[in-house]
């Protein structure tokens, strides 16, 4: 009887728990629809802000933000896929060289994002002389992801069973023909995954860019330009701009759907990377 | 030498010699000793208890070996006139010679038509009507052709396990090897699927010389000409017996031989 009732208990608090979760999730999505929704239209995402945000659009905003995560994309992919084939592939588990980079790794992951933003302002802004710029913030943040892509996608790797490895192997695939038709491929959904939570992360990040890719809410020229991210155009209306309340919260709008639709477009490839590894 | 369309065995020519060969992993010696000539276009069974080193003696002949840290490999291996072991021998040219099929069935998770195209483009043939006629005469050596050629685009993963290990064999094969060797082909399927697996393993001896390693007494009586029982002694695995299957079975010289088919041992 008494173990009955625990499992009763056990339960009600784990719906409890489900339940408070989704609560959670559905209130911040009310409050940002009923503050927000009235606001958010196609001039908004199209036109410049105006005095100080509190009318007009983000346009260069969106732009700018695009622009960043491009950046971030394009230098951490590689150096993450990289890097988690050397730490899978091409070191043995547990040599020297491969816990240290395990270690920077790790180290990496636990850094706070302001330290992020003030290294890459001390390195990308002037020791690199970018200046504040895209450039800058992107590669800041590509820093800052790095690591969960390349955890990820060192799972996938090494989550491909060894008969693969073997039987590639034994039909005298070259090393490097194994790794691109056979290890990436059914590691492709788990970096897509990294890939996801690392923009994630990038979008949501303010403190690392407020030091490297700055304020500036003009529409960027060149990756040279400063430019104002979403999540900094939000502090910025929230907390120094009297009366940016509204744009704000159609900005918070905003970053949620570009979110989703980021999470939607990975499903969506990673579906197809598996379609057409079948396709004859 | 290569035979084609008939049985020819020629037991005293041997294609595969094997000479003083030893095995160790991390300094641990797993083979001794071990002398043994394959011949051409033949089946040979290598029997014996589990960890006598019967797959440690396959992995030498393909030098999968390599792939292993820590294991060392001494002693001499010719297949026809090439070193296997020699450090200078191209590793992709002697694998592309020897085939290898494993126990547990290891297509790719790629359609089964990929499954074949792609190793074949890892080999260079990428003529398109070169590689479709290729693929079909393998996948026709071992029965699969009819059951799966409407279904080529469809992923060789939702074989059964029987056509998955068939579409393993085919895929060796359709590189023209010389040699295939099967590590326990049949042990992780069921009987029926075990016999029909069995039965096209016969027919590769008309082209192949084959060795395979097997824990099914019955089976290796079965299929194979010549048969070798590996044997631990000492913690290290050598060599106790080689010969003809039937003179093996019927009349076993050694006295572990003579245990072991007797299921006295082992």
């Amino acid at each position: 009887m008494r173990s009955r009732r625990a499992d009763a208990v056990l339960a009600a608090f784990a719906w409890a728990a489900a339940l408070g979760v989704t609560v959670v999730l559905a209130l911040i999505v009310f409050e940002l629809l009923r503050h927000g929704a009235g606001r958010l239209d196609w001039a908004f995402l199209t036109t410049a802000p105006r005095n100080a945000g509190r009318e007009g659009g983000i346009g260069p905003i969106l732009a700018s933000t695009g622009l960043i995560l491009a950046v971030t994309m394009a230098v951490a992919l590689p150096l993450g896929l990289a890097t988690a084939v050397f730490l899978t592939e091409l070191t043995r588990r547990g040599g020297v060289f491969g816990r240290l980079v395990q270690l920077s790794l790790d180290g990496l992951a636990a850094v706070p994002s302001i330290v992020f933003g003030l290294f890459g302002n001390a390195f990308f802004c002037k020791t690199l002389g970018l200046g504040f710029s895209i450039l800058s913030g992107g590669l800041t943040l590509a820093c800052m992801v790095l690591p969960i892509l390349i955890r990820t996608t060192e799972e996938g790797l090494r989550a491909v069973p060894p008969e693969t490895r073997n039987a590639a192997s034994a039909l005298a695939y070259s090393r490097s023909a194994t790794l691109w038709h056979l290890l990436l491929p059914a590691a492709a959904p788990a970096v897509i995954v990294g890939l996801v939570l690392g923009l994630g992360r990038a979008i949501a990040e303010t403190a690392a860019l407020v030091y490297t890719s700055g304020y500036v809410d003009r529409m960027p020229e060149s990756l040279m330009d400063s430019g104002r991210s979403l999540s900094i155009h939000i502090f910025d209306l929230s907390m120094n701009v009297a009366g940016g309340d509204a744009t704000a919260y159609a900005t918070s709008l905003t970053l949620i759907l570009v979110l989703l639709t980021i999470n939607a477009l990975a499903s969506v490839t990673a579906r197809r990377v598996l379609e057409r590894r079948l396709s004859v | 030498m290569k035979c084609d369309g008939g049985v020819c065995i020629v037991f005293d020519v041997p294609f595969i010699c094997v000479e003083n060969l030893s095995v160790s992993y991390a300094s641990r010696p797993a083979l001794e000793a071990l002398s043994l000539n394959v011949p051409s276009c033949s089946i040979t069974a290598i029997i014996g208890p589990s960890g006598c080193g019967k797959s440690s003696l396959l992995a030498c002949l393909n030098r999968l070996t390599d792939d292993v840290p820590g294991s060392r490999v001494g002693g001499r291996i010719r297949i026809g006139e090439l070193e296997v072991l020699d450090p200078k021998t191209d590793v992709l040219a002697l694998r592309r010679r020897v085939g290898m099929v494993f126990q547990k069935p290891t297509p790719f998770p790629l359609s089964i038509w990929k499954n074949m195209a792609l190793t074949l483009a890892q080999h260079g043939i990428k003529d398109r009507a070169l590689v479709a006629e290729t693929i079909e005469g393998a996948l026709r050596d071992v029965g699969l052709w009819h059951e799966v050629k409407d279904r080529l685009g469809t992923s060789a993963l939702a074989l059964s396990g029987g056509q998955q290990q068939r579409l393993c064999i085919a895929r060796a094969i359709a590189l023209k090897p010389d040699v295939i060797l099967l590590d326990e082909p049949c042990s992780a399927l069921d009987p029926i699927a075990s016999g029909v697996v069995e039965a096209h393993i016969k027919e590769l001896r008309r082209r192949f010389t084959v060795v395979i390693v097997t824990h099914n007494l019955a089976q290796a009586r079965r299929v194979s000409d010549l048969t070798a029982l590996l044997w631990t002694t000492d913690g290290v695995g050598r060599l106790v017996e080689h010969g003809p299957t039937a003179q093996l079975f019927s009349g076993p010289r050694h006295p572990i031989t003579s245990a072991y088919l007797e299921g006295r041992h082992g």
